[in-house]
């Protein structure tokens, strides 16, 4: 007799959540937030593409905004193929700290659960931290899926603290992707949102070893030399 | 007095059916006298990374080092209990050992794979590639001992059906990140524990890879999954369910984690 039950509850793929920390201070005006809004947003439909090709992992895309404090710019874990960007505007200052604290309050067990792959947070800024960031870092490190996640950083400009950009990735063989111009920052949310978010969506098991990356990570863009009428 | 049973499947997962990879686990047992003890039981789950190329044979080198050392060691008849666990301490280093002779011996006879694996520069670790989990249980007359190295699950249903997690959690263990038998010293990453049988024998235990769990939308579903296995070899046989039994972890592997999928049930029947 053949039994035609399958056993157990019900199947689910395994979530993967991909967070955008964004920098929306004062010095963030003009092209670079112009520039980040037209990358992320055009960006979509290639993360929608990595996505369907890994029908085993449901990737959800979240925002943080920070200046004079830190928001929610889409709080809900919003499926991919649903995910629409809103612009974001500048005001104020630069509350990474804030934003970090943000991001570790929903990475906690629950509302997350143990099964998910590792989460992707991608810190983007040009500038340097003006409140606490060695707390809200300390806050999303101390939690494990803060240990866990693969955490990019985009330092936009030469003004961006590649220091604490440093602290937050947390791995010596991810370095902080320096975008010195639009072209470049492109490059890099568009790796960041295709190359990262497939490596993170389907990991194979691997070693546990604090000191390297959580998923095995593409190689990082190469970018051209520039002249400095080109830099921002 | 019951009789002990053993039933065991491992399915492909969807993803590596996607990518052309081979299933990375490995399963197998041994019961010198059907439905006696001793029964050993032991799966393997290959990391199936870049730089795990070859754990695929690790996986199964694992198992062979499990059951040929468990037995062994535990083959001489009237042991005590104090004399099985202090036995049983020196299980990890020997399943270690011969683990690692097995590619020693591998490498040694395919030479030309050496230059195939894929070691990363500066880690001088020749077990990399064949890195695996391992978690192995052994059924005696007087207890029930358990390994484990690595993720994946051991659960117990008892016979009122209630379930039983023997094993202390590791924390480490998240995400895709696992203890391994290619670290420097795996033997201090196993963790241990044993049983003994006293007034009755559980239902039925369950030895099972990450790829099962991962799959169910809440960790409740996965142990109602094992309690649905153990339930249906009671009423519709153990035959129906070794039968359906690929079906069903090939579909729960598709609209789940993706991952190859092994069990091995040691199950009992009443005499």
């Amino acid at each position: 007799m053949i039994i035609k039950k399958r056993p157990g509850g019900e199947l689910a793929t395994r979530p993967l959540h991909f967070i955008w920390i964004a920098d929306c201070s004062y010095s963030m005006q003009g092209e670079k937030i112009e520039q980040l809004n037209f990358a992320i947003k055009n960006v979509i439909p290639e993360m929608q593409k990595v996505a369907a090709e890994n029908v085993n992992a449901e990737v959800l895309v979240r925002a943080v905004k920070f200046s004079d404090g830190a928001q929610w710019h889409v709080a809900q874990p919003t499926k991919v193929d649903d995910f629409e960007w809103q612009n974001l505007s500048v005001n104020g200052m630069t509350d990474m700290g804030a934003a970090l604290h943000l991001v570790a309050d929903q990475l906690k067990m629950p509302p997350m659960s143990e099964r998910g792959l590792p989460p992707v947070l991608v810190l983007i800024s040009d500038g340097q931290p003006t409140d606490d960031f060695t707390s809200g870092l300390n806050a999303l490190i101390q939690l494990p899926w803060g240990k866990k996640a693969v955490r990019v950083g985009i330092a936009i400009g030469d003004d961006a603290d590649t220091e604490v950009m440093e602290q937050f990735i947390g791995n010596k063989e991810l370095p902080v992707l320096q975008a010195r111009n639009s072209e470049e920052l492109t490059k890099y949310i568009r790796w960041v949102s295709t190359a990262v978010l497939q490596a993170a969506s389907a990991p194979p098991s691997q070693v546990n070893d604090a000191t390297r990356s959580n998923v095995p990570l593409p190689a990082v863009p190469t970018v051209a030399p520039i002249s400095s009428a080109d830099v921002w | 007095m019951v009789a002990w049973h053993v039933l065991t499947e491992t399915v492909r997962g969807a993803s590596h059916h996607r990518n052309g990879l081979p299933n990375q686990d490995a399963v197998a047992y041994h019961q010198p006298l059907e439905g006696h003890v001793p029964l050993l039981a032991a799966i393997a789950d290959g990391h199936g990374s870049k730089h795990c190329s070859h754990s695929h044979l690790g996986a199964k080198f694992a198992v062979e080092a499990a059951l040929e050392n468990v037995n062994s060691l535990f083959n001489t008849p009237n042991l005590t209990l104090p004399q099985i666990r202090m036995l049983a301490e020196n299980v990890p280093k020997a399943i270690s050992n011969c683990w690692r002779n097995k590619i020693d011996a591998y490498i040694n006879n395919h030479l030309r794979i050496e230059n195939s694996l894929q070691i990363k520069p500066g880690t001088k670790n020749r077990y990399l590639p064949f890195g695996t989990t391992l978690l192995v249980s052994c059924v005696l007359t007087e207890c029930i001992l358990y390994w484990q190295l690595g993720d994946g699950d051991i659960a117990i249903i008892n016979r009122d059906n209630s379930l039983t997690l023997p094993m202390a959690d590791d924390a480490r263990l998240l995400g895709n990140d696992t203890t391994s038998l290619c670290s420097s010293k795996p033997w201090q990453d196993f963790r241990f524990t044993f049983m003994p049988l006293v007034d009755t024998s559980p239902k039925a235990l369950f030895l099972v890879t990450d790829g099962y769990k991962n799959s169910f939308k809440l960790t409740e579903g996965f142990y109602q999954a094992l309690a649905d296995i153990s339930e249906f070899i009671d009423t519709d046989g153990a035959a129906s369910v070794q039968q359906a039994l690929a079906g069903w972890l090939n579909e729960t592997s598709q609209q789940g984690s993706g991952d190859d999928i092994t069990l091995a049930v040691i199950y009992t029947r009443d005499k």
